[in-house]
């Protein structure tokens, strides 16, 4: 009769999408590049940074994943998946040509209008670099609308740090900077620093301007948000990426709720500011 | 609204005509418990009941279901859903109060297309009743309903005062005419009599002025894991509570190891693992830390995120417990603490 | 095409009833037969050529030197481990006298698949999920899930010494269901709050004695763990 009264799309259909390529980041942990099949869904997606998708293994099941690419540069779109259970380890599985399933995207993804014109300090822990990544780039393709940028950096050791030729590239970049430390290392082989990601502070200026996003590992948060405010970082001006249980990523399922917020839906980008009033945020 | 009189004589009959053209849901005995069940010609409808083990959530987003088929080379195809026209009979208003909350979660928002279709396939045939010690629904507001029904039926002696809330509820009067009668005034003087008494009932009693508020404010209280020592974490205050509605999504695999089918289960935010996320990280590690997070969903978060408690004071949560927790007390004693706080 | 999965399947001190599940699992044995190559079911036939392994299923608990070599023989060769009824996951009735300890005492166990006997349908759902390549799922829940899921009468808050909220789910809540009280046959959930059920049944009127023979009857090394701390 007319579109408008077109069944509504079912929320929980995964579109069919097709793996390009994988790559070996660290031991554990590989970087997916993933194109829709159908060429209206490719054209039709667009995302933030910051942004997940859930992904379908046809009988493994689904988990949510942060998106590794940005929308500067569309095409491709990267995942970046470090094997720690069931549903990782079928992916890891796979091989070029291989289908899964893709919904998304969902959250809120980083606020990348608010922090146009301000300094931008991302702090990053383990894979919690995959999500940042994409605001990186973002960044990078839009860099005339941003200040100084700079990015700290911990991985646990050496062949844990995800995207060492990026980061040594992105390093040369005169207008980023960009500071990488590991947990426990060898100085001679790695010619960077060694220690906790919260050391590398003592490092860097933070002008009065400056937004933080944040992706580290569940119990870190406390740590660098200390940090953070210790250098007089506003606490609306800090954004966390925060990890929760997801099964349904469309505010359904409840598993993700956090005080009155679902992480899916209204996150994953908290400011510290909601964190201090939903008590087990962080 | 409009208002006709069902002779109580009459609904035996105006059950059976209902069977005919829809699929009947009715309270039934089950063993010692009530429960909605598929009417049938030699069914024993309960009409005088305080609540049913299972709310009618079963009906809407079922304990059980399968959301996809799958195989590999075919995608994720989508199990049909019924379309058969289905009446549910003898709601309390707690149980429909719990159908609004769960609307505003399937339907606001991304609609959940499963929820959906079976919500516009379901009349809603309300019905009155009267509160026994564990029910509070008067102190939540949720003991009267004026809408989200199509027909309601307050039990008034020989007869059922009816209220049409729905042109589809109208349309079942129009079609069974010969067993209504029209509105009296000395039946409209009973139904007021009746909402007196029965107010007058209730012994079970909560305050929720402020509660949200307290809730927030006793976050760290020692309430949570002393009343978290009884709690046996088995989720029967879950599964029976009309408005709890969390769920797992996974996939069950056929024995040819690829074809299969995408579920969802319900589940209970006091189960240990719930919060748990891959890579070992709990993020409500202790029992009481749970039990907090199900009484915040319901009292605060929920009061936040909806503007409308979760809670519809039907008391299955606690007739049910088996360790006997009393959620109307642990909630008092909150309240209690907080205002001898300030005496000290 | 991919390989068969390698398969083997072995008791140790047990009564083999869960082998026997599989066994009796008719309509689906030809198809489980067709696909996997079954190295070892020396229970089912006689030449069992031993070697690598893709899985090995293994029920039973450990009671004597000779369980403890084939168990330490068997994850040698296994890639994967599952330990099959409530013996070999809790060490069931021979722990309870002191006789029998459960296999993850002594290797690695992969996954579990508890009951007395196990679940045909869970058995089914472990083997398929295996057959894709997975590990299993586990199941969150205990028994009063799917107990409250029919809408049964709670045995427990009839009186009843009912080791439904302390027991691992996946039966189908199967001795409720015929109000019997559930006996704890599938081992430990994953969180038995073993003080409170013992306080509910103290009041109900049992004695700390009966309370303890039922509760740490099929998983006496949960209940040691969780249900010895004072209430």
């Amino acid at each position: 009769m007319n579109q408008s009264l077109a069944k509504v799309q079912n929320p929980y259909q995964p579109s069919r999408a097709k793996i390009v390529d994988i790559r070996d980041l660290t031991p554990d942990t590989r970087l997916f590049q993933v194109m829709l099949i159908d060429p209206k869904e490719r054209e039709q997606f667009t995302y933030r940074p910051g942004q997940f998708c859930q992904i379908s293994v046809m009988g493994t099941g689904e988990i949510p994943i942060s998106i590794s690419s940005s929308p500067t540069r569309p095409g491709l779109l990267e995942f970046c998946i470090r094997k720690v259970g069931r549903s990782t380890s079928s992916l890891h599985r796979l091989v070029p040509t291989d289908e899964i399933g893709i919904r998304g995207p969902y959250g809120n993804g980083f606020p990348v209008e608010y922090m146009q014109g301000k300094d931008v300090l991302i702090i990053a822990g383990g894979v919690g670099l995959a999500p940042v990544r994409s605001l990186l780039y973002y960044i990078l393709d839009n860099r005339d609308q941003f200040n100084q940028v700079t990015l700290l950096y911990g991985a646990r050791s050496l062949q844990d740090v995800l995207f060492p030729a990026e980061l040594q590239t992105l390093e040369q970049h005169r207008d980023l900077n960009i500071l990488v430390t590991l947990d426990r290392g060898d100085t001679s082989v790695w010619p960077y620093r060694v220690g906790l990601v919260t050391e590398l502070f003592s490092e860097i200026e933070v002008a009065k301007n400056t937004v933080a996003a944040v992706c580290v590992p569940p119990v870190a948060y406390k740590f660098v948000t200390k940090e953070l405010l210790a250098k007089k970082v506003a606490g609306e001006d800090i954004f966390m990426s925060l990890e929760r249980k997801m099964h349904c990523g469309i505010g359904k399922c409840g598993c993700c709720a956090v005080g009155s917020k679902y992480c899916c839906q209204d996150g994953p980008v908290f400011s510290y500011w909601d964190a201090l009033n939903l008590p087990d945020m962080i | 609204m409009r208002t006709v009189v069902l002779p109580g004589s009459n609904l035996e009959e105006f059950l059976a005509r209902l069977a005919v053209g829809h699929e009947l849901i009715v309270p039934q005995k089950s063993g010692a418990s009530i429960s909605f069940a598929a009417y049938d010609p030699s069914s024993e409808v309960v009409v005088e009941y305080q609540r049913t083990l299972l709310p009618p959530k079963k009906f809407f987003l079922p304990p059980e279901e399968a959301l996809f088929d799958f195989a590999p080379g075919e995608g994720f195809r989508q199990k049909p859903t019924s379309s058969e026209r289905r009446i549910l009979f003898g709601l309390h208003p707690c149980d429909i109060h719990g159908l609004r909350r769960l609307d505003q979660v399937f339907l606001e928002g991304y609609v959940d297309t499963y929820y959906q279709a079976q919500r516009d396939r379901t009349l809603i045939i309300g019905l009155s009743c009267l509160p026994d010690e564990m029910c509070f629904c008067n102190s939540m507001g949720t003991d009267l309903v004026t809408d989200h029904f199509d027909l309601f039926l307050t039990d008034l002696g020989d007869n059922y005062l009816v209220e049409i809330g729905s042109t589809e509820g109208n349309d079942l009067i129009l079609d069974n005419e010969d067993l209504f009668a029209e509105t009296s005034d000395i039946l409209l003087r009973k139904y007021k009599v009746f909402l007196a008494t029965r107010s007058n009932l209730f012994e079970q009693k909560l305050d929720t002025s402020g509660l949200s508020n307290i809730l927030a404010l006793e976050w760290d209280s020692s309430h949570w894991e002393e009343t978290a020592k009884d709690c046996l974490a088995c989720g029967r205050c879950s599964m029976t509570c009309p408005t709890c509605y969390c769920f797992t999504i996974f996939d069950e695999v056929n024995l040819d190891g690829a074809s299969g089918s995408r579920c969802r289960r319900w589940t209970s935010c006091l189960y240990k693992n719930y919060a748990l996320v891959a890579g070992g990280h709990n993020f409500r590690p202790s029992r009481g830390a749970r039990l907090r997070q199900r009484i915040m969903h319901k009292h605060k978060d929920s009061v936040e995120r909806h503007g409308i408690s979760a809670c519809v004071g039907c008391g299955r949560c606690q007739a049910h417990c088996a360790a006997g927790i009393n959620f109307c007390q642990v909630l008092t004693s909150l309240r209690g603490e907080s205002s001898e706080s300030i005496v000290g | 095409m991919k390989a068969k999965p390698r398969i083997g399947i072995y008791g140790l001190t047990s009564c083999a009833g869960d082998q026997l599940v599989l066994v009796n699992c008719e309509d689906e044995l030809l198809t489980i037969l067709e696909a996997v190559d079954l190295r070892s079911f020396v229970m089912a036939h006689s030449d069992n050529p031993e070697g690598e392994l893709d899985v090995a299923f293994v029920e039973g608990a450990v009671t004597q030197e000779s369980d403890l070599e084939t168990l330490k023989d068997v994850r040698s060769r296994a890639q994967i481990l599952i330990a099959i009824g409530t013996c070999a996951v809790w060490g069931g009735i021979p722990y309870l006298s002191g006789m029998g300890t459960p296999l993850s005492d002594h290797v690695q166990v992969d996954y579990a698949i508890p009951g007395c006997p196990i679940e045909k349908t869970q058995l089914l759902k472990a083997i398929a999920s295996l057959l894709r390549g997975d590990l299993p799922l586990s199941l969150p829940h205990p028994v009063c899930l799917e107990c409250t899921i029919r809408e049964n009468n709670c045995l427990l808050q009839a009186g009843e010494i009912c080791c439904g909220p302390l027991t691992a789910g996946g039966c189908n809540a199967r001795c409720p269901s015929l109000n019997r009280a559930c006996f704890g046959c599938r081992g430990a959930s994953h969180d038995p709050n073993y003080v409170s059920a013992r306080q509910i049944l103290e009041k109900h009127g049992f004695s700390v004695n009966e309370v303890r023979q039922r509760l740490a009857l099929f998983s006496g090394k949960a209940y040691e763990k969780e249900g010895t701390q004072v209430g």
